[in-house]
């Protein structure tokens, strides 16, 4: 008993939360309260008129003997006119509450700072308009925030609880959610493995993964938001404590996209069995195909880099060519965040997912970490991209096959 | 009282004895699956009903299961949470459409309509048997559905995730949608056909003096039910055998990757499952007449009204669709007008309440098996109903669509409604059925644990949409753990 008060007490103290409803941070939240607190109360008060009712009747009028005489009661007009009358006042007036609450809702301020949203199976990808991308929701406070949204694959939905508003993601369409979110969000804390910013979720079953599609919402102050989006845009680089930049290696680089496109709701990176195959030793193993774009087409651990680097390629950007035994081809293509020609930033971000992808496991060799290499005051263009590894050609011919690892792929199976 | 003279004609001309009755009278399982009567019948869907009903707690006992902790306790991976999406789709589909839609029309309707009304059967037995054959074989293809696959598009089928999902787990090609499709398709020509022959039964065998308003109120119940029926579930088999010729045919439909539109789907199904909902909850009221009335010794408060609810209950119902889909692309000037008639048809669903409330006023009130039932019955069904005023309400609806607000919702309407009128009416009239009377000690015993037993398990829920849980996945919310551990 003492467990179930504490919690109720902790959960009544958590940041303004009710009973019956999560804390508000939007500038939608209010009419909702309101709404869902006057429907509370009235409807209380009706349930108990009814439940007390019955009661009473219950006690008073039990069956005392068992040739009761009970009187002929058929109708009585006025009363149904009042019973049907009070109950239509009430319903009309929620219907204008509702009514007043839905139209702002779906009306979006002019002004609104627009962020694109995708759904994927099983995530959500945030497109910036500066050309940055997250896999959790960054938005400045106190400003219109207008979400423009789309689904890659089936149906979904993304519900702010906080923010009292939800919208389905729907495949073909653009569905738009817009709020000004008025409240700072927690900040993460990484000892408790907090995440923080506030929860949202896919609330459309959509799926084997649909429990685990959910992100989180970062509410914060507008110079950190624009910093947040430099960030977003320039995935290749980093700032070091001291300020110095310096390029992030592709293997990182391809662990943010990695987790920004979501691709770990399906791909494990520790061996375990997903809805795709694992990565872990996925580079140079032995692969069986159910389905195969290409006759009698085999990948082998004795397989060229260059192989199998067209083999990674061509299974993001059309992931059914090839399906891996014992999988069904599920997975949505990604050409539209990776395609591009060599060279291209979106190739560059193919070619460090790759190199990511490649990383997870104990046959790759990653290249030496060498901190000369990857400052960035020094080399303009990223020491493993295209343009970055003709330089290095230039100026120091290739001794082994270890630059080979990074070479562009030719496309192939289009 | 009038005597009762044995029919020869109708006994097949056989004497008739005074011990005789319809469970005596024939002999042998052949007497049973090829009856007309439609007592036996009504026998016959009791059963199955039953048996289903089982067969759909089983699967909300694996869904409660796994969701003991929060990680999961049966399916712990995601590879394994395709098993749970079938048990809750399993659970929805079976409770639906073999339990709460032929449940009380297909059993007790069968059994008292003809006799309630003084008719000797319904108008058309053959089609009665008919329609009983037409649910055994939905359920049937249901079963295979799950052997040869297992479906997990949910209850409701959504597109585009049900025409691009499945599993073939004997090697008999990716067909457990489709049959599980065309199952539901069968099931509801069964509901077709019952409706049907108890619309013409009302209308063209009532004997001289039976008229319209000297109907019991579980007959205008049934009316009104079966009106629903006919009316709607056409439209549901239309768009499962569109949803069959999208997969199997790749036409675009509702599809968007064949050019098809995932909203008319929505459109097309609620059109038949919001008056649906109706057919579910319509006869246990018409029960809840027929018991509260005997119960408290009295006429029946408000009888014309009562019998008028129930038709403004299946009009009203049938323009409400759009309230599941305020959040899901649907223009604002339908969302709106969708509200107001949903704010509108609660008025019916208030006025029986009432009038049910006055009828035990002044009365001599036995709290009998049956009248437990339907007192767990009000107490259920008035949450449920206030809650679905708040889920009416558009601003408020967006924020609680499609979270475990509404699973609560739905079970305090349907279990809390229907099964708890279902009960109500299995108790009241299983002396007639049966000819032996119940226990009513351990009648009551039973009406008291499934009434705490119900709140247990679906009050909290309403709780859990606090803590912003979604309706269906399979690993539970953590915040809420809080509370229970």
């Amino acid at each position: 008993m003492t467990a179930v008060t504490t919690s109720l007490s902790q959960i009544l103290a958590d940041g303004g939360a009710t009973f019956w409803l999560p804390r508000n941070a939007s500038n939608l939240a209010g009419n909702v309260d309101i709404a869902f607190n006057l429907l509370l109360y009235i409807c209380t008060f009706f349930f108990m008129v009814i439940v007390g009712a019955m009661t009473f009747f219950i006690i008073k009028y039990r069956r005392k003997t068992a040739n009761d005489e009970t009187p002929l009661i058929t109708h009585n007009t006025p009363l149904e006119i009042l019973w049907t009358g009070i109950p239509l006042v009430l319903v009309v007036v929620f219907f204008f509450i509702g009514f007043n609450g839905y139209m702002d809702y779906d009306t979006p301020a002019s002004n609104a700072y627009v962020i694109g949203v995708e759904g994927r199976q099983w995530n959500f990808a945030f497109n910036y308009p500066n050309g940055g991308t997250s896999s959790e929701l960054y938005v400045p406070i106190n400003t219109p925030v207008k979400l423009s949204m789309e689904s890659k694959d089936v149906l979904h939905a993304f519900y702010v609880p906080v923010f009292r508003v939800q919208r389905n993601l729907i495949p073909g369409r653009t569905t738009e959610l817009w709020f000004i979110a008025t409240k700072h969000s927690p900040l993460p804390n990484p000892k408790t493995n907090d995440p923080g910013g506030f929860p949202v979720f896919c609330t459309q079953y959509c799926g084997d993964g649909h429990s685990k599609m959910t992100t989180r919402i970062h509410v914060l102050d507008m110079p950190e938001f624009e910093a947040k989006l430099r960030e977003l845009a320039n995935p290749f680089k980093e700032k070091d404590p001291a300020g110095k930049e310096h390029w992030v290696p592709y293997a990182k680089v391809g662990q943010k996209f990695a987790t920004s496109n979501g691709c770990f709701s399906c791909h494990s990176t520790d061996g375990s069995k997903g809805t795709g195959p694992t990565w872990k030793d996925l580079y140079k193993s032995e692969v069986e195909f159910d389905a195969c774009n290409v006759p009698g087409y085999t990948l082998k651990k004795t397989d060229s880099d260059e192989k199998w680097d067209a083999y990674l390629r061509e299974s993001i950007i059309d992931p059914p060519a090839k399906v891996v035994h014992g999988f069904t081809p599920q997975m949505q293509s990604f050409a539209s965040v990776f395609a591009g020609d060599p060279g291209s930033q979106k190739d560059e971000k193919l070619r460090a997912l790759i190199t990511y992808i490649k990383s997870v496991g104990s046959d790759y060799k990653a290249p030496e970490e060498n901190p000369e290499l990857y400052d960035a005051s020094k080399t303009k263009v990223h020491p493993e991209s295209v343009a970055g590894q003709e330089e290095a050609k230039k100026l120091h011919p290739p001794e082994s096959g270890e630059t080979g690892t990074t070479q562009p792929a030719p496309e192939t199976g289009k | 009282m009038t005597t009762i003279t044995p029919d020869l004609a109708h006994s097949g001309g056989v004497p008739v004895s005074a011990g005789d009755n319809y469970l005596t009278h024939g002999r042998g399982i052949a007497s049973w699956i090829f009856t007309l009567d439609h007592k036996r019948i009504g026998v016959m869907y009791l059963v199955s009903v039953l048996s289903a009903f089982f067969l759909g707690g089983i699967f909300a006992m694996v869904i409660r299961t796994q969701l003991i902790n929060p990680n999961g306790a049966i399916f712990t991976d995601q590879a394994h949470f395709r098993y749970y999406n079938e048990m809750f789709t399993l659970h929805g589909a079976v409770m639906i459409f073999l339990v709460l839609i032929p449940g009380i029309p297909g059993a007790l309707g069968n059994f008292v309509l003809p006799i309630m009304l003084g008719a000797k059967d319904v108008a058309f037995p053959r089609l009665n048997l008919g329609s009983y054959y037409l649910y055994v074989s939905g359920a049937l293809l249901a079963i295979l559905a799950i052997v040869v696959g297992g479906v997990e598009t949910g209850w409701t089928f959504y597109t585009p995730y049900s025409v691009t999902t499945d599993v073939d787990k004997l090697g008999l090609g990716k067909h457990a949608v489709e049959f599980m499709v065309f199952g539901v398709f069968l099931l509801g020509f069964s509901s077709i056909f019952t409706g049907m022959n108890f619309i013409v039964t009302m209308h063209k065998l009532r004997p001289p003096g039976m008229t319209w308003f000297r109907m019991p109120l579980f007959l205008w119940a049934i009316y009104a039910t079966s009106i629903i029926q006919v009316l709607a579930t056409p439209v549901l088999g239309i768009t499962l055998l569109l949803l069959i010729a999208e997969r199997t045919l790749k036409v675009g439909i509702f599809n968007p990757a064949y050019g098809g539109d995932p909203v008319l789907f929505q459109h097309f199904f609620w059109f038949y499952s919001h008056p649906a909902v109706y057919i579910m909850i319509l006869p246990a009221m018409g029960i809840m007449s027929e018991v509260i009335a005997t119960f408290s010794r009295k006429h029946i408060f408000g009888y014309k009204f009562i019998a008028l609810s129930s038709i403004a209950i299946a009009i009203i119902g049938f323009l409400v669709w759009g309230h599941h889909m305020f959040p899901n692309g649907q223009s604002t000037m339908l969302a709106t007008i969708f509200s107001f008639l949903t704010m509108a048809v609660a008025i019916p669903s208030a006025i029986k309440v009432w009038n049910w409330l006055a009828t035990m006023y002044r009365g001599s009130i036995d709290l009998k098996t049956p009248m437990c039932y339907a007192m767990g019955f009000l107490f259920l069904f008035a949450i449920g109903g206030l809650t679905g005023v708040f889920l009416g309400t558009l601003s408020v609806d967006v924020h609680l669509h499609d979270t475990y607000f509404v699973v609560a919702h739905f079970h305090y309407v349907m279990f809390g409604g229907t099964m708890m009128g279902f009960l109500a009416g299995i108790h009241y009239w299983w002396p007639k059925i049966t000819g032996k009377m119940y226990n009513e000690t351990l009648g009551r015993i039973g009406c008291v644990l499934v009434f705490i037993g119900f709140n247990l398990t679906f009050f909290p829920q309403f709780i859990r949409a606090r803590t912003a849980c979604r309706g269906v996945m399979p690993r539970t919310c953590r915040s809420f753990i809080r509370i229970t551990s």
